[in-house]
C-alpha cells in the first residue's frame, strides 16, 4: 500500500482531521447538509431511532403505492431492520448487491461488511440458486453472477423505489456519494421513480474537496484497488431536462444512539469510521470467529465498539473483551481511529460495573468449562486422555451430521461452521513413530 | 414525528459538544497539496496505464474520423446489432450518431424524449456510445456529469460501453476535479456526477473476481489526442 502510495501517512492523518472536523462540529454541518438537498428538489428526514426510520420509508412507500423496491448495500437499512418493516407494509424489498441478494435469498445476515456472503462457497451459491429458480446446477462463479444478473435487471425496472445507503454526505453541496464496483447502486439510485437514501449522522463531511482524501483511502482499504468501478455523487432528484434519475430523493439521517457516542470523548473517535473493513481483515478474532459471532450488524474491531453503543443492538457487552489488544486495526485504520485504546476503556467500564455485564448463567457456564478444561490440562495422561475422546467425538460427529445436537449449547457456534477433521493420529503418537526410531 | 427527531437529533448532538468541553475552532490541516500524487508523467500516458490496469480498453485516435471509424469497428467487434448514442456523443464534434454502413447495417439509435420506457432503445443495445465530461489521470477515471446531453443510462445499462474523451479534458486527479466542479456549481445543477473507472465487477462469490455484474461488461475508452 505504502509502497503504491508514498503519501499514505499523510493522507491517513488527513482524513483524521476531516472526520474530526466533521464531528466537531456535526449539527452545522447537518443543518448545511439538509438545506442543500432541499434547495436541490430533496427531502431529508431525520430518525432518532430505528422505528422512526421504518415508519417514515414504509408510510412513503405506502402512500406512493409502491409494492417493489430494490436495495442496494446499506448498514444501516440492517441496523433498523427495514426490509422487514417493508415486508409488513405490502412492499418486497429486493436486495440487489450480489452478496446480499444471495444471503437474502438464503435467509441469511451479512458475515462481513464488504463481501457479505464471504461464508458461503460457490457450491453453497450454486445449490441455493438451483433450488430457488429451479435450474440446473452449477457452481461457476461466471454462470451464477450472470444468472443472478438476469434476475435482478427485471427488479430494477420493475421497482417503485430504490433504497440506497451513502458512505458519506457532503455538507457543503447536499451530495450523497455512493461507492460500488457492480453497479446496482447506481440502478437503485436511476431506474426507480423514487430514491430513499439512508444513513448514519457520522457520514457526513464537510466539503467536497475532503472527497479527494476520503475516496482515496477507501477504495484502497475496502478492497486495494485505487479506485472503485463506479462513485456516484447524487445531489437531488433529476433536475428538468434530464430523463434518467428519481423524480423524488428522500434522505434519512439515523442517530440511534450516534449522538450518545460523539457525548463520549473516550470513544467518540469510533464515530471516525468509513466502514472500510479493513480491521475486520487484518484482525485475528475476526478472522477466527467469522462475524456472525459478533451477533450485531457490524462486526470485528469497529464492531467491537460500536455495536453495544447502538440503541438497537442486542450484541453482548463483553465484545470489547473479544481482542487480542494486537493493534493490526489501529495500523490499517485509513482514519487512525485507535481502536485498542478505546477497547481499553470500554472494558474498563464493564469492570468497572458502569456497563452491565454478561448474564450470570453464561458466567457460570464458562467457568466450569474452564474449570474442566483446567482438569484434563492438569496431567499428561488426562490430557492424552481427553485427546482421545475428542478425536473420537469428532470423528463420530462428522460422520453422523449429528453435530448440532451433539454440542448443544455449542450449537450456536457449530450452526453454521463445519466440525474440524481430526487428525489420524496424535502428535504424541506420530512423535513416538518418527522420533523414537530415527534420530 | 420528524420536526421533533430533528430536534432532538440536534440537541443530542450539541450537548454532546458542550459535554466533551473540547475546543472546536478549526484544526490545522495538513495542505491538499503536500497528499496529492506526483504529476511529473505525462497525463495521457498515465490516463492510460490507470484506465488499462481497472480493465478498460483504451485507444488513442488522432483525429474525429478515426474516432468514428474505431466506435464502428468496436460495434462489429462486439456484435452489437443496436447501439445507443447519447446526444453529446451524437452531436458536434463527435457526431457517432449514425455510422452504419450498407455493409454492416448496425443500427445506431438517439433516445427520444418521449419514447415509452419498453421502446426505449438503451435496454436492446449491444453497446453505447458516451462522451465524457472529464477523465482523471492518475486512476485512468472517466467523469460522466447527468444532463439531457449526457443520461445516464447510457453508460450503465448496456453491456459494452464506449467512452469518448479528447485529451485536453485530463485532469492529473480527484481533487482538482472536484475543486473544478464545485467552482462551476455543478453539484447544484445536475443530479448525479458519476466516476467510472473500469467495467463492473464483484468478488462476492468466494473473493472470486468476476467482471461484468449490473454495469457494462466491457469499457472501451477512445481519447482523442490531437496534440500533434
Amino acid at each position: 500500500m505504502v509502497s503504491e502510495v508514498p503519501e499514505w501517512e499523510a493522507l491517513r492523518e488527513r482524513a483524521r482531521q476531516i472526520k474530526a472536523d466533521a464531528l466537531a462540529r456535526l449539527d452545522e454541518h447537518l443543518l448545511q447538509f439538509e438545506a442543500h438537498v432541499i434547495a436541490a428538489g430533496g427531502t431529508v428526514h431525520w430518525a432518532a431511532t430505528p422505528e422512526e426510520a421504518r415508519r417514515y420509508v414504509a408510510e412513503l412507500g405506502r402512500a406512493r403505492g409502491v409494492s417493489k423496491a430494490v436495495k442496494s448495500k446499506s448498514m444501516v437499512s440492517e441496523e433498523v431492520h427495514l426490509n422487514q418493516s417493508l415486508e409488513a407494509a405490502g412492499i418486497t424489498s429486493t436486495e440487489t448487491d450480489l452478496g446480499e441478494y444471495i444471503i437474502q435469498l438464503a435467509g441469511e445476515r451479512p458475515s462481513h461488511i464488504i463481501a457479505p456472503a464471504l461464508h458461503k462457497s460457490r457450491a453453497d451459491v450454486g445449490r441455493l440458486f438451483a433450488e430457488r429458480f429451479t435450474v440446473p446446477f452449477t457452481d461457476d462463479v461466471e454462470a451464477l453472477t450472470a444468472e443472478a444478473r438476469r434476475r435482478l435487471r427485471r427488479e430494477f425496472f420493475a421497482a417503485g423505489m430504490g433504497i440506497s445507503g451513502a458512505n458519506f454526505l457532503v455538507a457543503e453541496t447536499g451530495t450523497i456519494v455512493i461507492v460500488e464496483n457492480e453497479g446496482n447502486a447506481r440502478l437503485c439510485t436511476s431506474a426507480p421513480r423514487m430514491h430513499v437514501a439512508l444513513a448514519g449522522i457520522e457520514k457526513i463531511v464537510p466539503r467536497v474537496a475532503d472527497l479527494a482524501v476520503l475516496l482515496r483511502l477507501l477504495a484502497r482499504s475496502a478492497t486495494g484497488q485505487p479506485m472503485t468501478s463506479y462513485v456516484s455523487l447524487i445531489t437531488g432528484p433529476r433536475r428538468p431536462g434530464e430523463r434518467d434519475g428519481p423524480d423524488e430523493l428522500h434522505v434519512v439521517l439515523l442517530d440511534n444512539g450516534r449522538s450518545r457516542l460523539l457525548a463520549d470523548p473516550q470513544i467518540r473517535e469510533a464515530l471516525q469510521c468509513i466502514r472500510c473493513g479493513a480491521c475486520q481483515n487484518v484482525c485475528p478474532v475476526y478472522r477466527s470467529i467469522g462475524g456472525h459471532a459478533y451477533g450485531g450488524v457490524y462486526a470485528g474491531p469497529i464492531g467491537a465498539i460500536v455495536s453495544a453503543h447502538l440503541e438497537s443492538s442486542t450484541a453482548a457487552p463483553d465484545l470489547p473483551f473479544a481482542s487480542t489488544l494486537c493493534g493490526a486495526c489501529a495500523d490499517v485504520c485509513p482514519v487512525k481511529i485507535n481502536i485498542p485504546d478505546v477497547l481499553l476503556h470500554l472494558r474498563s467500564r464493564v469492570m468497572a460495573g458502569s456497563v452491565p455485564d454478561e448474564p450470570l448463567d453464561r458466567r457460570r457456564r464458562q467457568r466450569a468449562l474452564m474449570r474442566a478444561w483446567a482438569l484434563a490440562m492438569a496431567s499428561p495422561a488426562r490430557y492424552r486422555l481427553a485427546s482421545r475422546f475428542v478425536r473420537v467425538a469428532l470423528r463420530l460427529a462428522r460422520r453422523r451430521r449429528t453435530s448440532r445436537w451433539l454440542l448443544g449449547a455449542l450449537g450456536a457456534w457449530t450452526g453454521r461452521r463445519d466440525l474440524p477433521s481430526p487428525p489420524a493420529r496424535s502428535f504424541r503418537q506420530w512423535w513416538d513413530v518418527n522420533r523414537r526410531a530415527g534420530s | 414525528m420528524s420536526h421533533s427527531d430533528r430536534d432532538l437529533i440536534l440537541a443530542g448532538i450539541r450537548c454532546a459538544r458542550d459535554a466533551s468541553g473540547e475546543a472546536h475552532g478549526h484544526t490545522t490541516r495538513t495542505p491538499l497539496e503536500a497528499v496529492g500524487p506526483s504529476r511529473s508523467e505525462d497525463l495521457v500516458e498515465q490516463f492510460m496505464r490507470g484506465a488499462r490496469l481497472a480493465g478498460a480498453a483504451v485507444w488513442a485516435e488522432s483525429d474525429l474520423d478515426a474516432v468514428r471509424v474505431r466506435v464502428h469497428a468496436l460495434a462489429i467487434e462486439e456484435k452489437a446489432v443496436s447501439v445507443v448514442v447519447s446526444r453529446d456523443a451524437a452531436s458536434a464534434p463527435w457526431r457517432c450518431g449514425d455510422l452504419s454502413t450498407p455493409t454492416d447495417p448496425i443500427r445506431y439509435r438517439i433516445r427520444a424524449g418521449d419514447v415509452a420506457e419498453q421502446d426505449d432503445p438503451v435496454f436492446a443495445a449491444g453497446m453505447g456510445v458516451t462522451g465524457a465530461a472529464y477523465g482523471l489521470a492518475d486512476t485512468g477515471t472517466l467523469v460522466v456529469v447527468s444532463s439531457p446531453e449526457q443520461e445516464r443510462l447510457e453508460s450503465l445499462v448496456v453491456p459494452v460501453h464506449v467512452a469518448l474523451l479528447a485529451t485536453t479534458r485530463l485532469l492529473p486527479d480527484l481533487g482538482t476535479l472536484l475543486l473544478r466542479l464545485s467552482a462551476e456549481q455543478r453539484f447544484a445543477r445536475h443530479s448525479a456526477v458519476t466516476l467510472i473507472t473500469g467495467p463492473s465487477r464483484t468478488a462476492d462469490i468466494e473473493l472470486t473476481l468476476t467482471i461484468g455484474v449490473h454495469g457494462p461488461r466491457k469499457l472501451h475508452i477512445i481519447l482523442l489526442d490531437d496534440r500533434a
